[in-house]
């Protein structure tokens, strides 16, 4: 792969997000930035940009219920970015066709969770990276 | 929608992270630590692998103040980049760009973020994430 020598207006970085001990039954549950022990939940987009994807790791496969996960834009699911991890699954990945997902300067970039009351992975950790290309200009 | 092509940009977008638990009020240029580890940790900015430039700052605040100002901004060396500032009021999210030119480091310079709250502050059981964004000159990979 050639390294060209001027930078890309395209920028993909990952935001990092995760969990500690899931909860049952919660409904948009927003998550932590991995900053730690500060209560925030999102990233200020400096730029415009879109999702590129969104991945998951697990400290342990769950075996009911459902969990699903996605990126927000200033507290709101963005549908488009939901994915539902599988029973058995640890880890998996979603890639968003770049299109979908636009968010403008000053967006709070986040991500939530939603587990249903069958849901058996309470004791189970998560990480989430939400990948963003940021558009960057005016630098 | 932007073309992609199958190459590298030696300019790599990298945001560096920092964070402050309950900001207090009256602080003067302190550097924030880096939000990688446990809340006691002291480490204060990142060792730059290539040369580069900072190109922005983010910052998220748990809850709103009523009064008072906080100015967040990055340093290199441990000297505040003035084209970096930015400063909250009320706010919860704010950013700023930069232009390129008006923060540029050497590879080997530590990367930090430092903030400044005035005696009025009165966000002191919000909590700070800050985001420094630079590009790095990617080179001898």
């Amino acid at each position: 792969m050639q390294i060209t020598g001027g930078a890309s207006r395209g920028q993909m970085l990952g935001l990092l997000f995760s969990a500690k001990n899931l909860a049952q039954g919660v409904t948009d549950q927003q998550m932590h930035t991995t900053v730690t022990d500060v209560d925030i939940f999102g990233y200020t987009a400096p730029w415009r940009g879109r999702v590129a994807a969104i991945a998951y790791d697990l400290h342990g496969a769950i075996s009911a219920g459902s969990l699903t996960i996605g990126a927000t834009f200033n507290g709101t699911e963005d549908t488009d970015t939901t994915i539902t991890v599988p029973a058995g699954s640890t880890r998996s990945y979603y890639r968003v066709p770049r299109w979908q997902t636009k968010f403008e300067p000053g967006t709070l970039i986040g991500a939530e969770y939603t587990t249903t009351h069958d849901f058996s992975g309470n004791s189970t950790d998560i990480l989430v990276t939400v990948y963003v290309v940021y558009d960057i200009g005016e630098i | 929608m932007p073309t992609i092509t199958r190459d590298m940009s030696k300019g790599q977008l990298v945001a560096l992270a920092f964070g402050q638990d309950a900001v207090a009020a009256s602080q003067t240029d302190v550097q924030i630590p880096v939000a990688a580890a446990e809340a006691s940790q002291v480490v204060a900015g990142y060792v730059a692998p290539w040369s580069g430039y900072i190109v922005a700052v983010a910052a998220s605040l748990s809850a709103a103040a009523t009064a008072g100002t906080l100015t967040v901004g990055a340093t290199i060396g441990g000297t505040e980049v003035a084209a970096s500032t930015i400063t909250i009021a009320t706010e919860t999210e704010k950013s700023a760009t930069v232009l390129r030119t008006a923060g540029q480091f050497a590879a080997g310079a530590v990367i930090g973020c430092e903030i400044t709250s005035s005696g009025t502050w009165d966000g002191t059981s919000s909590d700070l994430a800050a985001q420094v964004y630079v590009v790095f000159n990617v080179e001898g990979i």
